[in-house]
């Protein structure tokens, strides 16, 4: 018994706390940047630096390009001043994601004699893939006239405070339709998903909205999804989000095989959604005489 | 003095109405005539006045003028008179407070507005009470009024869509306020149910809100609590009374600026003035004899105060005197004066005070002799830069769907405001109302109007000091355009060149700053081309017409967001006159 107790210690103390087994699939960001340590007033003629820190909060490797610009007016940024990075996101046993530290330089431009204070906004944008994973536990129930001895109760489950992505599932509702086969029920599940971050959602792959080249219409917020009903893929209609009215932000997947008829169970619907992000952070610099 | 007799009866009066008090009193009983003593002149004197001041000769009649219900019942109480006094002018300055919020107190849904007036009752039963000593009873029928507000808020909400009834009503419901005033404060049980009634009104008025706050945060509240929701109610009425105070405040500011000059706006509100003050401003003109006899030398004398930073500023100035006539047939007579200085050089980044002194000989100084002219002349440069953030059109949509903060997606220039220098002349430069300006790829070329006016706003905002300042003309135009821009068209020259006056330039041939020939179109727009204007400075101001243009894939670059910047530089010459008007004696002998 004190060697078992031992042992309890010893496993216990290997375990190192809660962090480790952390769920990554929490949260609201993707890639997030920000100036280290931000200049905010420089002299004219000046030489600056600008240091950014790219980090990926969210729990999805990504791949994406990055721009920086201002008003050559009154900051002549150096060359590059785009790159591509490549970030993994956190997991269960990674709480923390990877980062990069990005550097750039610039020359800031002469006032005119009287001219006090000139200001600028210096852009950083990016362009990125992600990816939502969400598992969400639904209940099953083809007999809903009995209401004893149940597993579960069916009802709207809602996945709120985001996935570990920017654009978070929400609600899930299931409703069971008659199948063609007598006995059979086929699952159509609502997913409401909305874009929970300050950016914008595009397609997968799309990088123009950073290189100031054309973004077609159909390009924004077009979402690829997929989902699984206990490991048997289902069928989704394709889906764009509208930012504008989020009511309509509904992806509507179906089992068409359906499911036979049996007491009520719980299962579980895993949705992947794939898509880019854009989004920019701004560093207002003052130059001051 | 009639008025002191009314003070010397006082104290009988207040025997006769509350004993108990007196019997309570009885201890500093030596003390007490001497307060009245000290105290009772000091009202009679506000009293006093007040009636002289409507032109009443004691507070009967000042009561009558209120009501006369109000001099029937106040035969016996001074002190009511004095209330009736206190709420009179109470009331008229609610009247005036009324005049300035119209309809917005005269609202149920006002319910901050109208409470905080509410408070001020209380505050001044408050002072009544502690600061002016008077009765406890009187303070809280004082601070009781206050609660008449919800009834007015009430009656005007019965026109909601009427803002002109609203102040009507509130002109109408002020002119009656003495009498409803007097009533409430002399029914306490009506003051207590419009205290009751107060409550209720703001638990139910603010109870859908508290319930929405809550819900949004994801907790239902089916009966908040009085707790939850006063504090609710007090943290919203202190954030208007703030709004109200900050508004007084910059309304004082702004007022205090304006009068001294500094920092008026321009009429159209497109730029705004980057506050140094430049240039030349005439002061002081004036005869050093008031009344000068006929064949007296005169002698005229004045201060120019001169700045410049970056160019160096010639001044020169002339002196003339006119003859009057009344007979239009009769040519004015031009006397010329002589000066002591008649130029003064500027070199950049001076700033000096100048003399002019200017002597029109006595043979001169006639009967006729009407008024002597400075006027003061000088070439000036003022700048303006416009600042526009482009985006391209179906980004723009998106990101106008997402109804986030633009400054989230880099957009930091959205007022279209160009800002000028300090000078005499304003220049305001626009492009399009809608910022940021969207591109769309499918045009292969974007185009902008670029307009530009410039307005003599010398004498508007008392930069030029002493006399009427006007735009002689306009000598140069520099405008400078962020590369890919280029200007297309000069008022009704399309596609501008050399032989039109209109030359683009490199950055060694533009003398007022750095600039680089990469990242800048620069455009020299001669007298020439300008002349086309050149009737229309006298008017005040005048308006350029150009157009900007560039190809739509190279406006962005690389980017999603990208900033162009177009500034002008106007050379123009300006000049300050400043008339002194002298009524020349006539000599004795020719009268005789």
């Amino acid at each position: 018994m004190k060697r078992l107790a031992v042992l309890l210690l010893f496993l216990s103390a290997c375990g190192g706390g809660g962090e480790v087994t952390e769920d990554a699939h929490v949260g609201t960001d993707g890639i997030l940047a920000q100036y280290i340590r931000p200049t905010e007033f420089v002299l004219p003629g000046e030489r600056v630096g600008f240091l950014i820190e790219v980090f990926n909060d969210g729990a999805s490797i990504s791949d994406g390009a990055y721009t920086i610009a201002t008003d050559p007016q009154v900051l002549q940024l150096q060359d590059p001043t785009s790159g591509r990075f490549k970030l993994k996101g956190r997991s269960t046993f990674t709480p923390v994601g990877e980062k990069k530290v990005l550097q750039f330089k610039g020359r800031v431009s002469e006032l005119a004699k009287r001219q006090q204070t000139a200001e600028a906004a210096v852009r950083f944008n990016m362009c990125y893939d992600y990816q939502t994973d969400a598992t969400v536990p639904v209940c099953v129930d083809t007999r809903p006239e009995l209401d004893r001895d149940k597993v579960c109760v069916p009802s709207t489950v809602s996945a709120g405070g985001g996935q570990g992505a920017p654009v978070g599932i929400e609600l899930v509702e299931m409703k069971l339709l008659p199948g063609e086969a007598e006995g059979v029920f086929v699952p159509r599940f609502t997913i409401t998903v909305n874009n929970l971050n300050q950016g914008v959602v595009v397609a997968k792959g799309v990088r123009s909205p950073c290189q100031g080249k054309p973004t077609p219409k159909e390009d924004f917020g077009r979402i690829g999804v997929q989902a699984t009903f206990s490991n048997v893929p289902l069928q989704c209609k394709p889906f764009r989000i509208n930012p504008s009215d989020k009511s309509f932000n509904k992806v509507v997947c179906t089992l068409p095989e359906g499911i036979p008829d049996q007491p009520a169970y719980l299962a579980h619907l895993t949705v992947s959604l794939e898509y880019a992000y854009f989004d920019t952070i701004v560093q207002t610099i003052t130059v001051q005489k | 003095m009639k008025v002191s007799t009314e003070a010397e009866e006082k104290p009988k009066a207040d025997k006769k109405e509350s004993p108990k008090e007196d019997k309570k009193e009885d201890k500093p009983k030596e003390d007490k005539p001497k307060a009245d003593k000290k105290e009772k002149p000091k009202e009679d004197k506000l009293i006093g006045s007040l009636a002289s001041a409507i032109g009443k000769s004691n507070i009967g009649s000042l009561a009558s003028a209120i009501g006369k219900s109000n001099a029937a019942t106040t035969k016996n109480t001074n002190d009511k008179e004095t209330n009736t006094t206190a709420f009179w002018l109470i009331a008229l300055f609610f009247l005036f407070l009324d005049v300035f919020m119209g309809r917005y107190s005269t609202s149920f849904s006002n319910f901050g507005l109208w409470f905080a007036f509410s408070l001020v009752y209380v505050f001044l039963g408050v002072v009544w009470v502690i600061s002016m000593k008077k009765p406890v009873k009187e303070g809280v029928q004082l601070s009781a009024i206050g609660f008449f507000w919800p009834l007015l808020a009430l009656i005007g909400d019965f026109f909601p869509n009427s803002r002109y009834f609203g102040m009507m009503l509130g002109f109408v419901m002020y002119f009656c306020h003495p009498y409803v005033l007097r009533f409430v404060a002399e029914h306490p049980r009506i003051s207590l149910f419009y205290f009751l009634f107060l409550i209720v009104c703001i638990y139910s008025f603010y109870l859908e809100d508290v319930q929405e706050l809550a819900g949004a945060r994801g907790i239902r509240l089916n009966t908040p609590s009085f707790k939850v929701v006063f504090s609710y109610y007090i943290e919203k009425s202190g954030e208007l009374i703030s709004f109200i105070g900050t508004q007084l405040a910059s309304s004082y500011t702004n007022s205090i600026r304006l009068a001294t000059g500094e920092g008026m706006e321009r009429v159209e509100g497109e730029e705004e003035e980057v506050k140094v003050d430049l240039g030349v401003a005439v002061r002081d003109v004036k005869s050093e004899l008031k009344r000068p006899k006929e064949g007296e030398d005169l002698l005229i004398t004045g201060l120019i105060d001169a700045k410049t930073i970056d160019l160096p500023l010639a001044i020169t100035v002339a002196c003339t005197a006119f003859s009057k006539t009344d007979d239009s047939t009769v040519a004015v007579r031009e006397i010329p004066g002589t000066l002591a200085d008649d130029t003064f050089s500027l070199e950049p980044e001076d700033e000096v005070q100048e003399s002019i002194e200017c002597i029109v000989p006595g043979e001169d100084v006639d009967a006729d002799f009407d008024r002597v002219e400075i006027k003061t002349g000088f070439a000036f440069t003022t700048t303006t830069t416009l600042k526009n953030d482009f985006i391209g059109k179906q980004l723009a949509r998106q990101v106008k769907k997402e109804k986030k903060p633009l400054s989230e997606y880099g957009i930091v220039h959205t007022d279209g405001k160009a800002s000028f220098t300090s000078g005499p002349v304003g220049i305001g430069i626009k492009t399009v109302t809608a910022q940021p300006i969207s591109v769309d790829p499918e045009k292969n070329i974007l185009g902008l109007p670029l307009q530009m006016t410039i307005e003599n706003i010398g004498a508007q905002r008392r930069l030029i000091g002493q006399g009427k300042g006007s735009v002689d003309s306009v000598s140069r135009l520099y405008v400078l355009l962020s590369k890919p821009f280029t200007l297309s068209r000069f008022s009704a020259i399309q596609n501008p060149s050399a032989a039109e006056g209109i030359a683009q330039v490199t950055c060694a041939g533009f003398p007022h700053q750095a600039c680089e020939d990469d990242i800048t179109n620069v455009y020299d727009i001669s007298k020439a081309a300008l002349d086309t204007y050149a009737g229309e400075y006298e008017q005040g101001f005048v308006t350029m017409n150009m157009r900007v243009e560039a190809p739509t894939d190279t406006i962005l670059g690389t980017n999603a967001v990208a900033t162009h910047t177009f500034s002008v530089f106007a050379e123009y010459d300006y000049s300050i006159t400043t008339k002194v008007k002298v009524d020349v004696e006539k000599k004795k002998e020719e009268k005789v």
